[in-house]
């Protein structure tokens, strides 16, 4: 978990703000992390988040920020360097294998990830997240893909109307 | 089969974020998507909706890097009273619908994929409609005629090619 240092010492003591969960639970957090959140990012560079104020997050739970956090600042030194041109192919490798299982997770909480990812707007995330939903809907058909994502069961309208699409333009979905 | 849990969050996410669902999409190979609206009709209406950022989006950074970018998205939607009609040479075994018109929403430049898709040719139409014409109505549809079939064709699909078998 130890972070890379070449994230460190490019703006001597870290700058540090807070973050407050729907639940209120406050989460102290270095700004460069916080900030590859777009929709945090311009409050952070007006000064906000810091000492007792903190930024409050209406719309994600604790558990959930916890986890987008930990995203956050396993990939804040490498946002920071710039795409890094200097990372080494360690680093990417470490950071990809540190990705894939971040999205190994339970439906429920990529489903929190996915409205969190995108009311923070952190980009990196959203495509991870996106990534992850689609290997999951790849190569399924339209009813098994309601069964892996955990969708309720069609209404008997619904699915004949399913069945009558289909019998018409099966051929579309060879 | 779901645990009610999942089944809520699933219901709170993937049917009420647009624009999460189109980031999904575009990571989607053509079949997928297809198959994505008749999933639900919500996802039929995103993908209806956003169908001009799945047709820009650029082959997304899935394991295949050489899949060819998107050169059109278009809805087959079937409708009665259109003032554009295509006459519809495919025999299907129901030919019932045969005597009713074809909307075909083309996004993208059509122009300069005088295609034909299936038995239709979308140059046939003309002036290609433009995104804005693509209000989902295809499931408010009266009953028997509500049926919408997204298609997008890769860029390598050759003039005259036909998806349909």
């Amino acid at each position: 978990m130890a972070a890379p240092e070449s994230g460190d010492g490019n703006n001597g003591a870290a700058r540090m703000v807070t973050l407050i969960s729907s639940d209120n639970t406050r989460f102290e957090v270095e700004a460069a992390a916080a900030s590859l959140s777009q929709t945090l990012q311009l409050t952070i560079l007006d000064g906000g988040g810091g000492g007792g104020d903190g930024i409050p997050l209406p719309n994600v739970d604790s558990a959930t920020l916890s986890k987008v956090l930990e995203y956050c600042i396993k990939h804040a030194p490498a946002a920071a360097n710039g795409g890094a041109p200097n990372a080494t192919a360690v680093d990417r490798a470490e950071l990809e294998r540190f990705d894939n299982e971040f999205v190994n997770i339970d439906q429920s909480v990529l489903y929190s990830l996915i409205m969190a990812a995108h009311n923070l707007e952190i980009e990196g995330l959203q495509s991870l997240v996106a990534k992850k939903v689609a290997d999951m809907i790849k190569g399924k058909s339209p009813m098994e893909i309601r069964r892996t994502l955990g969708f309720p069961d069609p209404t008997p309208e619904e699915q004949a109307e399913m069945n009558a699409h289909m019998l018409e333009y099966g051929w579309a979905y060879e | 089969m779901a645990h009610s849990a999942i089944e809520v969050t699933a219901k709170e996410c993937l049917y009420a974020q647009d624009d999460a669902l189109a980031t999904i999409f575009t990571r989607l190979s053509t079949s997928d998507v297809v198959c994505c609206t008749t999933t639900c009709r919500r996802w039929c209406r995103v993908v209806a909706k956003e169908a001009a950022v799945l047709s820009r989006a650029p082959s997304h950074a899935s394991p295949c890097h050489t899949r060819p970018p998107r050169a059109l998205l278009g809805l087959f939607h079937q409708e009665e009273d259109l003032g554009v009609t295509i006459t519809r040479k495919r025999k299907r075994s129901s030919s019932s619908t045969d005597d009713h018109g074809f909307m075909v929403i083309i996004v993208g430049d059509c122009a300069s994929y005088p295609l034909k898709v299936g038995s239709f040719s979308l140059a046939s139409l003309g002036r290609p409609p433009s995104v804005a014409t693509l209000t989902p109505r295809c499931w408010r549809t009266p009953a028997p005629l509500p049926r919408t079939t997204a298609v997008w064709l890769p860029r390598s699909t050759k003039m005259g090619t036909r998806l349909g078998p």
